[in-house]
């Protein structure tokens, strides 16, 4: 923080990268737009970096806090249709450092998840295992209500649904290393 | 919220499908803000709830339910969400159940429920709890909203006294009319509060008790 407020560059678009892929899924989750997501995102962060520049953020605990607040804000605001704040020449820096890597991932996703999730689904060979899975993702049931139905302990529902997951990103891996170590 | 807390509440999961509400989503977004990682596994999760769906219709020894969901991306709720049956009481909550828009999606599992509940209820609560015969079957809830609410967000909250069943909507748009369409399969017998809820500062607007027996 004490480098933002010393106008190092460097630190402040490593406070840009930090923030600006989860801050834009955060928003884009809230309003179903990924480019209204994406400009609220940078808005946001412009805003937090002058507080940090001006020293008004002495606390590091609660900057995580306040860059979500702030997101958060100027999101509603857009929604609004409030007219955005001044950004002035800072909107360079931040759009300088636009996280492509957030669109990388889910596009590699995209691409790979439907014969991957074929794959994962018919490598469970059993049926309880299998009506887990379509119970929790496509009806959408309470875990206790899946584990009561299916007589099935939490550990297990756990570790079904972590093994999907876990098997998926696998599968994509090995046909897309660009996946590892993006995030 | 740490990871451990995480993991053994699914929040992932639940985040990827749009289930996190109130403080547990804000602690999960604050989390996730400083554990951007997390993004691949949301992603992935997101990834399993779309394809999910297409798989299983291509695969015929899936298992089924009543409701066959034969190109229908389902927004069935829990089989122990509470059905609230047809009465005279308070309350005209009618809303649009965003997963049921599609008029195509719609006729599907429109064939597939076998009853439907309405709920109609006017201002005033004279009954209280409301003793509701338990529905067979995957049932239709309808439950209707006053006008009064127009231009609100409202939530609606489901569970049940003993705290297993605690289930909430997303922000529904009010409008005119409102109408909250869900589809039961079974539901157990048991005592259960309903309340309406301002989805902007989750406070209780109106609540009620219903017995299912």
């Amino acid at each position: 923080m004490s480098k933002i407020a010393a106008r190092n560059a460097e630190a402040e678009q490593e406070f840009a990268r930090r923030y600006l892929a989860p801050l834009t899924k955060i928003l884009s989750k809230r309003c179903k737009s990924r480019e209204q997501a994406e400009d609220a995102a940078q808005t946001a962060l412009i805003t937090v970096l002058q507080r940090l520049r001006g020293g008004k953020i002495d606390d590091p605990s609660k900057l995580t806090a306040f860059v979500h607040k702030t997101g958060i804000n100027v999101l509603i605001g857009d929604q609004r249709k409030i007219s955005r704040r001044e950004t002035g020449t800072d909107t360079e820096l931040v759009e300088r450092t636009v996280d492509e890597r957030i669109d990388q991932l889910e596009d590699i996703i995209r691409e790979e998840s439907d014969l991957a999730v074929r794959e994962v689904v018919q490598e469970i060979k059993n049926d309880r295992d299998r009506e887990l899975i379509y119970r929790f993702y496509i009806r959408q049931e309470e875990k206790f209500v899946i584990c009561s139905a299916l007589e099935l302990t939490a550990v297990h529902f756990d570790r079904v649904i972590s093994r999907a997951r876990g098997r998926l990103r696998s599968l994509i891996e090995t046909k897309r290393p660009e996946l590892i170590g993006l995030f | 919220m740490d990871k451990t807390y995480i993991e053994q509440n699914n929040v992932i999961e639940r985040y990827a499908l749009d289930k996190l509400t109130g403080d547990e989503l804000e602690q999960f977004e604050l989390y996730l803000l400083d554990h951007p990682e997390l993004l691949t596994d949301i992603a992935l999760s997101e990834a399993i709830a779309e394809a999910l769906p297409q798989d299983l219709l291509a695969n015929p020894s899936a298992p089924t339910t009543s409701a066959n969901h034969a190109g229908w991306r389902s927004f069935s709720l829990a089989a122990s969400v509470l059905i609230v049956a047809l009465s005279a009481v308070s309350l005209n909550l009618y809303q649009d159940n965003a997963s049921l828009r599609d008029s195509a999606d719609r006729s599907l599992s429109v064939a597939a429920i076998q009853s439907q509940i309405i709920i109609e209820t006017t201002r005033s609560l004279d009954t209280n709890p409301i003793t509701i015969d338990a529905a067979a079957g995957p049932t239709l809830l309808s439950i209707e909203v006053p006008d009064d609410f127009a231009g609100q967000e409202l939530a609606i909250k489901i569970s049940s006294v003993e705290g297993a069943l605690n289930w909430r909507s997303g922000a529904l748009q009010l409008n005119s009319r409102y109408r909250l369409e869900t589809v039961f399969d079974g539901l157990p017998a048991g005592r259960y509060s309903l309340e309406f809820i301002s989805a902007a500062e989750s406070t209780r607007i109106l609540d009620f008790l219903i017995d299912i027996r």
